[in-house]
This record gives structure tokens, C-alpha cells and sequence, in this order.
């Protein structure tokens, strides 16, 4: 689950893919940002707290320190792990074991799944900036950019973009996944030197009553 | 390409006697004028054109121009010359001066008192004696009548276009409605005046619309009719809903309106699915509607969005999250669509702007982004006057006064105006008034008249501030005069183009000018706002400027005020979508104006400006439409509204002009192979160059014929593109069918 933060901040990076369709200038412009973002946040590690809550009930609390592996992609060093103690006694130890591996499985396909919503190739940016209306920005100079069926028949996908950046301020998500209802909502913070990252992401699973929640923080310029 | 001339032509006699006849005069002119009715091909309004005389061969290029002040045009033409049925072609340079008489209708200048001040033939100095008179004689036919886009463009390239007048203009926004909705505004010229009209009903004076109060005391509300309905509000402020049971006793009020002829019923051009939202206001107010929220699409390569839903021009810059605004020509900036916007200092417009594709969706707010060449263009078009030649003897006036004559000091100056008039009169002493109409000077000893038509104006009335309501009339000017007739003419400033400081023409001064009302009538003053005016540079109609007020909701209102109120009956006629650097004043003239020249003939129908079809010219986007005889159509959106506005043909020509007054032209010319395509400039010091694609430079023509020049080209780059963009501007034009906007605007209107 925690790759399901690096997999948003692909928000911020896309390769480059061009073609003439409507409203491309702005799905430039937006690509370019990310991929402008993407380079910064190569400087970066911070840190990354989940939480899992089922009916309620917290079920397991995991800190993470993220940085980048020579690979160039981000390794995830456990700092603190509160998952709740296994039952005693073979049987119901055995059960529970087997209920964590169902949930990590699941967890893990839901995360490859949310994965297709971070939209990681320009493509994708393109095609659902050119495939919806975009309304008058507000005042604030926030302008929301809303899909439907991005990634599968009858999903939502709404963007909010700070327009002189081009950063995403927020993103939210309405999907479908093994028919259960998936919604995801992702507040963007941008730093000082203009690093733009997810410092709150929710994700809910009414039908399963899951809910997952990871927080960002204290981001550290590695070249400082 | 070994250059050739037609085969028809005479072969070459002997040199010496050549010039034996060139001395005596030419014998031959190809220069012909086409029968009545007979289509003439586009192409013999292009160049090099051709004459022969005297058992030479000349070649005309396109003209360059110098200097055209005024009506008076300083240019010349490379030439090239050769015997009669031989390929041994000389090249010159033939400075001239001529009278321009300007039709923006048809898109052609004819030159008059041609005269020829210097050639030089750098290979063949001894034989100018022989090429003069022939040429003298000659050119004039074969350069009479040169499409207006020919030399307005290589006028715009020339380092010798005057600078324009800077005016200052008030900036001060209006207010601004942003609707998603089906909108009329309705504009009362200020606080509203109201006089008694019938019964308990009172109307609002100071207004186009039919706007009643009823004094009733148990039915005591405002009533508007407008797109047959009514609407009521229980102030002039509002709220405004439509009302579908209104007073029994208010059809009489209506009539009573309608009687006054001074209110405009703003019927729609088709049966409205739905009653419109009503917005009164008593301030200079512009009415913005996106169909439904707002659509931002993007342009290519900047960070500008623009608003794809709205008539309007309304651009999102993504760097300052601002929408910008264009509206008569200026800029607003807000960071919401319901504002509060405030202007855009010259200057401070983001370069972006600059980047808008000019083939794209509204590119005609490049017009208004100072330094584009379009802004640029504007400014030149805006320099070139409509001219016509008036008969002195003929040219009539009457001044209606509300009232008897009621004059107010212009501030700054020591004239006074008339303030109850449709017709700008003005006193320059107590036994001198000036008075224009529709772009003619008349003067007089006396208020009253009798006018005679002016043959020259004080310089002290075109000092007249732009605080003036009647600043409009200091574009319109008196070129000279013989004992018959006057030259006169006016440019686009006349209906309402101002020339500002970043070198950008606006519409409107900005200044709110107070109404006047004596009576019952009302007489308004140029308004900036409030009717959408906007302006265009098409790359095939060159600069334009129109109204589309109520475009959108398909009611129209206009401008009122002196050009655009015709004659003197108060009576209401359309000017909304009128293209005022194509349309013609002087056409309220009839025979009084001189229609002996070749201007008036639409070398592309044949006939004169066609005054039963149109085509109509979308300045936001670019297209035209054909819009047959009656109909109106809106520059916005690009449809055509029914037909309840008329249009007339062209007075210059009457609407059955002959043809034989048609354009002067080479009939060989299609049997002709142009020189070097045309591609022979001069420059201003009289060397002949032609452009050299081998070398990608210019050769120039000297003593020994051809050489390769080592002179920069870039002023020679932008002869040939004025060249070139003028030739395709006025091609497209005629096979448009002419016109533009000019049809909709030729004559007076027909309700």
C-alpha cells in the first residue's frame, strides 16, 4: 500500500507523447510540470505514516522513511510497525494469518489498480484533458478537470490544477474495483522551492468497510 | 523563365521610327474597359499588367507606396519595356503622384490626375524620351483602378506611414455582466427620464427599448417589451421576469411607443424558445454569455485558455489566473468571470497573447494586442479614408433641431457644438457654422442654413477633444475642391475608431457622454460599450469592425448617433454588424455623389456592388457567409438572422450601375505569361530588384542588366510580402463576392 503513494506522486512525471487533439496545450502544460516535479522529487525523502482501519477499528499503523534506491526508484525502511498482535492458539492464529495475506493481496491489487488513475504516461493526461469540458477556473486560480470512464466504464476522476503552477491541489477518484465502490481523495501541499506532493490521501472501500489512510511529511532535500 | 509578351501584339518596328511616333503621341492603348454585364477574370486585377503603344511592350509591377496622405497617393511602379515581339526587356523605376478615390466597399482605389514626376530607365537613359509619353499616356489606364488590399499592404510595410494620431481615451471599465443564460441588456442612456405617453403609462425617453412605468398606483411596475414579450420589474433596476398576463391597457402604451419611431422593439430573428433574463442598466454596461458554464480549451505552445462558449472574446492566462477580457477594444483583467475587472494598462497585456494562432479561435483579439501585425494593420487601415467626390451643386443638408438650436462650448477649444441634433453641428464663430453629414463638411453663415458643401474645413474644429460627444466628425475631412465638386473623405474614426497610446485602435472613446433630451426626443451620443463591438484582421478581408449587440439573443441593438442614425428623422436603422472600415456614408448622397469613375464595378460579378447579395464577414471566425438580399447576420455566431433589415446598393453606381463604368483592365492579360511572376520591386531610390531563387537573394537592375545585389533584403522581404498578402487578400475578397459587412451597411436601412 505504501507504493500507492509513490504511485501518485507519478502525478508528477510522464513521459512525452504528442498529438493534436483538444485542449493538448494544456495537457502540455501540465506534463511539463510534472515532469518538472518529478526531477525535484528525485532530491527528496520524507517520510510516510499508513493507517488501516477496518469497520472502524485500526488495524494496522506502519512509518515509513522513503528514499530513492540506485534503481531510481523509491525504497520504503519500516521505522515503526502497530499492526495488531496475531490471536494465540494454532487454529485462529493460522485464520488470522491467512485473513492478513487476503488482505495484503488485496491491498496490493487495489494499489496496482488506484496505480491507473495517477495517469503515469502523458497519454493518459492527454486523453482525459481532451476528453472533457474543463469549467472557468475560480478565483483562486484553481482549475478542475473532470473525467469519466478514465479507467473503467462509468469511474470519476476529478483533478483540481493551480493554474500558474500546474500543480495538482487535489484529486479525487470514484472507481469500481472487483465491484466493490473505490473512492480515493488526494490533498496535494507544494513547498517553498515549489516540490508538489500528496501529504493526505484517503482511500475507501465502503462495501469492504476498509479505509486507508497515509499522510507525507517531513520532506528532506537529500542535496542539502 | 524566358519572359514573353502576347503574340497579339504588333511586332517591332524599326527603332527611329518608333520614336517618331512615340513623340507624336501614343497609337494604341490595350487598356480596355469591359462591356456592360461582362465578367471580368479576377485575374486582371493583379500585376504585372500590360499596354503597349507605338511598337513597345510595357510591363507594369505592382505599385509601391510612398506616402498617402489623405487622398493623395505617392508611389511608383517598376516597369519594364521592350520592343514589340522581342525579349530584349529594360527595366525602370516611374514615380507618380495621383488623387485616390477610395471605395472600401468594393475594395478599390481608383487614381485620378495621375501624373507621372520621374522615370528612370538605368540601361536606357537615352530612350525615356521615347517610353515617356507613352507611359504618361498610358498608365494611368493600365494602374487606373488597384485593389485597395494592393496598396494598403504594401502600405503597411512602407518605413513612411505617418504616425497615427494618439488619442487619449477613458479606460474606465464598464460594468460587466457574465450570464450562462439567453440575456438581453437593455442600456438607458442614465438615470431614466420619463415623459408622459398614455394613459397612466410614462415611457422611458432616454432609451432605444420600449421601457414604460405605469403610474397606477395599484399596478405601479416598469414594463418592458422586448422579443415579443413583456417583462416587468418593480424597479428600472429590477429584478426583470417576463410577464405573460401584463395590464390589459398596455397594447395602447405600446402603440403610443411604437408611434414615437424613436424605440426599437428589438424583434427577434426567430420566435425565442424561451424568455430571455433581463439585465436594465443606466451605466455603460457590456453584457458577457457563455452558452451554459464556461469551456476553457487551450491554445498550442502558450499559456492562454480561452472561453470556447461565448460570442465574446474572454482568455484565461494560466501564469496570473486571470481572465482577460476584449471588449471595443480593450482589455480587462479579472480573476473571476463576474469580476470586478479592471484594465489593462498598454503595456502590461502578457506577451502570450501575442502567440494566439492567427488562423485560430479568436484570433481576432490580435487586432488589439499591440505589436502584432495585426494591430498593426489596423492601425494603418484606420488611416485610409472612404472617399467620394461630391457635386457641389447637388450635396444637400437640413439641420432638425429639437427645438430651436441649442449649443454647448467644447471644452479645450472655442467651438461650440449643437446638443439637439442628430447632425454634428458646429460654431466656430457667431456667423460660421460647420456641420457634417454622413463624412460630407457643409458650412453656413447661420445656424439654420442654408448649407453649402464645404470646401475646406478649419483646422481649430479637428482639435475637438474625444470628451466631445461629437469628436467623431475630426476624422472626416475635405481633400480639395474644384469649381464642381469636393473631394471629401473619411476614415474609419468617423464611426467611432480611436487610434491609442501602444499603438492599438479601440472603438469608442470610452467617455459616457450625457444624453439629450428635449421633449420627447432623444438624441444619444457615441457609446463604447454596450454593443459588443468588436474588431478584426482577417487574413482575407483585412480590417473590420463590427457590432453584435444581443447577438446571442438574437435582438438587436445599436449604435444611434450621428453617422449611425441616417438623416434626421430620429429613425432607428441597423448598424449591428456593419464593417465601418467597408461601408460607405457617402452612399446617403445619391447622385450628389460623383459617379463617373471606376470604382463602383465588381470586377468579379461584373456588375456593380451587387445590391441584392452579400456576403457577410465573421470577424470571430474568419469565415464569411452568404447572406442574400434582406438578411442580417451576426459577425458572432455566424448565423444569419431573418430578413428584417434591408440593404441598398451602392449610390456611387445606383443599384443598376452600368458596367461600362467598370474597372480599367487588360483584357490580354490572360493571354499573357507575367514576368518573373511578378516579383520585380523597386526600392525607394528608384533600383529595379527581382527576387532570385537560385541565390534566395535579389538581383538588381543596373547599367549592365542583372546583378546580384550584396544590399540586405529585408526591406525587399517585406515589399514582397506586402505584395503577396494584398494580391491573395483581394482575391479572396472578390470571390467572396464583395462586400463584406459594406452590403449590410451600403445604404440606408429597411425595417
Amino acid at each position: 500500500m505504501l507504493l500507492l503513494t509513490a504511485a501518485l506522486m507519478t502525478l508528477s512525471g510522464a513521459p512525452t507523447l504528442i498529438a493534436q487533439v483538444p485542449n493538448e496545450g494544456l495537457a502540455n502544460l501540465i506534463i511539463a510540470a510534472r515532469q518538472k516535479n518529478a526531477a525535484l522529487l528525485k532530491q527528496y525523502s520524507w517520510n510516510c505514516r499508513s493507517e488501516l482501519s477496518e469497520n472502524g477499528v485500526t488495524k494496522d499503523t506502519r512509518v515509513d522513511t522513503v528514499t530513492w534506491g540506485p534503481d531510481g526508484q523509491p525504497q520504503h525502511t519500516l521505522l515503526n510497525d502497530q499492526s495488531n498482535p496475531l490471536p494465540r492458539g494454532f487454529l485462529r492464529k493460522r485464520v488470522a494469518e491467512r485473513e492478513r495475506e487476503e488482505m495484503e493481496t488485496y491491498l496490493k491489487s487495489l494499489r496496482t489498480f488506484l496505480h491507473q488513475y495517477t495517469l503515469p504516461t502523458a497519454g493518459q493526461v492527454i486523453n482525459l484533458i481532451s476528453s472533457t469540458t474543463i469549467p472557468a477556473p475560480s478565483p483562486d486560480g484553481a482549475l478542475q478537470i473532470t473525467g469519466a470512464s478514465v479507467v473503467v466504464p462509468s469511474d470519476t476522476v476529478s483533478l483540481t490544477i493551480n493554474a500558474p503552477t500546474r500543480q495538482t491541489c487535489r484529486m479525487s477518484i470514484m472507481t469500481f474495483f472487483n465491484g466493490d465502490e473505490v473512492t480515493v481523495i488526494a490533498t496535494f501541499k507544494t513547498l517553498a522551492n515549489g516540490l508538489n506532493y500528496p501529504a493526505y490521501i484517503q482511500v475507501n472501500v465502503p462495501d469492504k468497510n476498509l479505509t486507508l489512510l497515509i499522510q507525507n511529511y517531513d520532506y528532506m532535500n537529500q542535496n542539502n | 523563365m524566358i519572359p514573353r509578351f502576347s503574340n497579339r501584339l504588333v511586332a517591332a518596328p524599326a527603332i527611329g521610327f518608333l520614336f517618331l511616333c512615340a513623340c507624336l503621341g501614343p497609337l494604341r492603348s490595350t487598356a480596355q474597359t469591359p462591356p456592360p454585364g461582362q465578367k471580368l477574370d479576377p485575374l486582371t486585377m493583379k500585376w504585372p499588367r500590360f499596354f503597349a503603344a507605338n511598337g513597345y511592350e510595357f510591363s507594369v509591377y505592382h505599385p509601391q507606396v510612398a506616402k498617402w496622405p489623405g487622398n493623395q497617393i505617392q508611389g511608383r511602379f517598376a516597369i519594364a519595356v521592350r520592343p514589340a515581339g522581342t525579349s530584349n526587356e529594360t527595366y525602370g523605376v516611374v514615380f507618380f503622384t495621383a488623387r485616390t478615390e477610395i471605395d472600401k466597399m468594393s475594395r478599390l482605389v481608383t487614381l485620378e490626375e495621375f501624373q507621372v514626376t520621374k522615370m528612370d530607365f538605368p540601361t536606357q537613359r537615352a530612350m525615356q524620351q521615347v517610353y515617356q509619353p507613352i507611359i504618361q499616356a498610358e498608365l494611368p489606364q493600365a494602374a487606373k483602378t488597384i485593389p485597395l488590399d494592393h496598396l494598403e499592404a504594401v502600405f503597411a510595410i512602407s518605413a513612411e506611414v505617418a504616425k497615427a494620431k494618439i488619442q487619449q481615451v477613458d479606460n474606465t471599465p464598464p460594468r460587466i455582466i457574465y450570464t450562462t443564460q439567453p440575456s438581453l441588456l437593455v442600456l438607458v442612456d442614465g438615470a431614466p427620464i420619463l415623459k408622459p405617453l398614455v394613459g397612466s403609462y410614462e415611457r422611458v425617453v432616454n432609451t432605444r427599448s420600449i421601457l414604460l412605468l405605469n403610474t397606477n398606483l395599484l399596478a405601479s411596475s416598469y414594463y418592458l417589451y422586448a422579443a415579443s414579450n413583456w417583462y416587468s420589474a418593480p424597479s428600472i433596476e429590477g429584478p426583470w421576469s417576463v410577464n405573460l398576463a401584463p395590464p390589459g391597457d398596455i397594447n395602447p402604451a405600446l402603440e403610443a411607443a411604437l408611434a414615437t419611431k424613436q424605440v426599437d422593439p428589438a424583434y427577434p430573428a426567430s420566435p425565442l424558445a424561451a424568455p430571455l433574463v433581463v439585465y436594465v442598466s443606466t451605466v455603460p454596461t457590456e453584457l458577457l454569455q457563455t452558452t451554459g458554464q464556461a469551456n476553457m480549451l487551450s491554445y498550442e505552445n502558450t499559456d492562454l485558455l480561452y472561453i470556447s462558449n461565448t460570442d465574446n472574446a474572454i482568455f484565461y492566462y494560466l501564469d496570473d489566473g486571470n481572465y482577460y477580457l476584449l471588449i471595443s477594444g480593450r482589455w480587462f483583467k479579472s480573476n473571476s468571470l463576474y469580476g470586478p475587472w479592471s484594465f489593462v494598462a498598454t503595456g502590461t497585456l502578457p506577451s502570450d497573447f501575442k502567440k494566439i494562432p492567427p488562423g485560430g479561435p479568436k484570433a481576432n483579439a490580435l487586432v488589439s494586442v499591440p505589436g502584432t501585425p495585426m494591430a498593426q494593420e489596423a492601425v494603418i487601415a484606420n488611416s485610409i479614408p472612404q472617399t467620394a467626390t461630391i457635386k457641389r451643386a447637388e450635396a444637400k443638408l437640413t439641420v432638425e433641431y429639437v427645438g430651436g438650436p441649442s449649443f454647448v462650448a467644447i471644452p479645450g477649444t472655442s467651438l461650440f457644438y449643437a446638443a439637439n441634433t442628430v447632425t454634428p453641428v458646429v460654431m466656430v464663430n457667431a456667423n460660421t457654422y460647420y456641420a457634417c453629414q454622413d463624412g460630407v463638411w457643409f458650412v453656413s453663415s447661420s445656424s439654420l442654413g442654408p448649407w453649402a458643401v464645404a470646401t475646406t474645413v478649419p483646422a481649430v474644429i479637428y482639435t475637438i477633444p474625444t470628451t466631445c460627444p461629437i469628436h467623431y466628425v475630426t476624422y472626416a475631412y475635405v481633400y480639395g475642391c474644384t469649381p464642381q465638386v469636393v473631394y471629401v473623405g473619411y476614415t474609419p474614426g468617423y464611426m467611432g475608431t480611436v487610434v491609442v497610446a501602444g499603438g492599438v485602435v479601440v472603438y469608442g472613446t470610452g467617455y459616457c457622454y450625457p444624453p439629450v433630451v428635449v421633449g420627447t426626443t432623444y438624441v444619444s451620443y457615441p457609446p463604447t460599450y454596450g454593443y459588443g463591438a468588436s474588431m478584426a484582421v482577417g487574413a482575407t478581408v483585412g480590417f473590420a469592425i463590427g457590432f453584435a449587440a444581443g447577438a446571442s439573443s438574437s435582438c438587436w441593438y445599436e449604435p444611434h448617433y450621428g453617422c449611425y442614425s441616417y438623416s434626421y428623422h430620429y429613425t432607428s436603422y441597423s448598424y449591428m454588424h456593419c464593417n465601418v472600415n467597408s461601408c460607405n456614408y457617402y452612399t446617403h448622397y445619391g447622385t450628389a455623389v460623383s459617379s463617373t469613375y471606376s470604382h463602383g464595378y465588381n470586377p468579379y460579378t461584373g456588375t456593380s456592388y451587387s445590391a441584392h447579395s452579400a456576403s457577410a464577414y465573421n470577424p470571430y471566425t474568419g469565415n464569411y457567409a452568404a447572406a442574400s438580399h434582406g438578411s442580417a447576420y451576426n459577425p458572432y455566431t455566424g448565423a444569419q438572422a431573418a430578413g428584417s433589415k434591408g440593404v441598398e446598393g451602392n449610390a456611387y453606381t445606383g443599384n443598376s450601375a452600368s458596367a461600362s463604368r467598370g474597372v480599367v483592365g487588360n483584357a490580354n492579360t490572360g493571354n499573357k505569361v507575367a514576368w518573373n511572376n511578378g516579383n520585380v520591386y523597386t526600392d525607394k531610390n528608384g533600383n529595379v530588384n527581382k527576387y532570385n531563387p537560385s541565390t534566395s537573394s535579389y538581383d538588381r537592375y543596373g547599367s549592365s542588366g542583372w546583378q546580384s545585389s550584396t544590399r540586405s533584403s529585408s526591406d525587399l522581404d517585406r515589399e514582397s510580402w506586402g505584395q503577396s498578402t494584398g494580391s491573395s487578400r483581394f482575391s479572396s475578397w472578390g470571390s467572396s463576392g464583395g462586400g463584406g459587412w459594406s452590403l449590410i451597411l451600403s445604404g440606408k436601412r429597411n425595417r
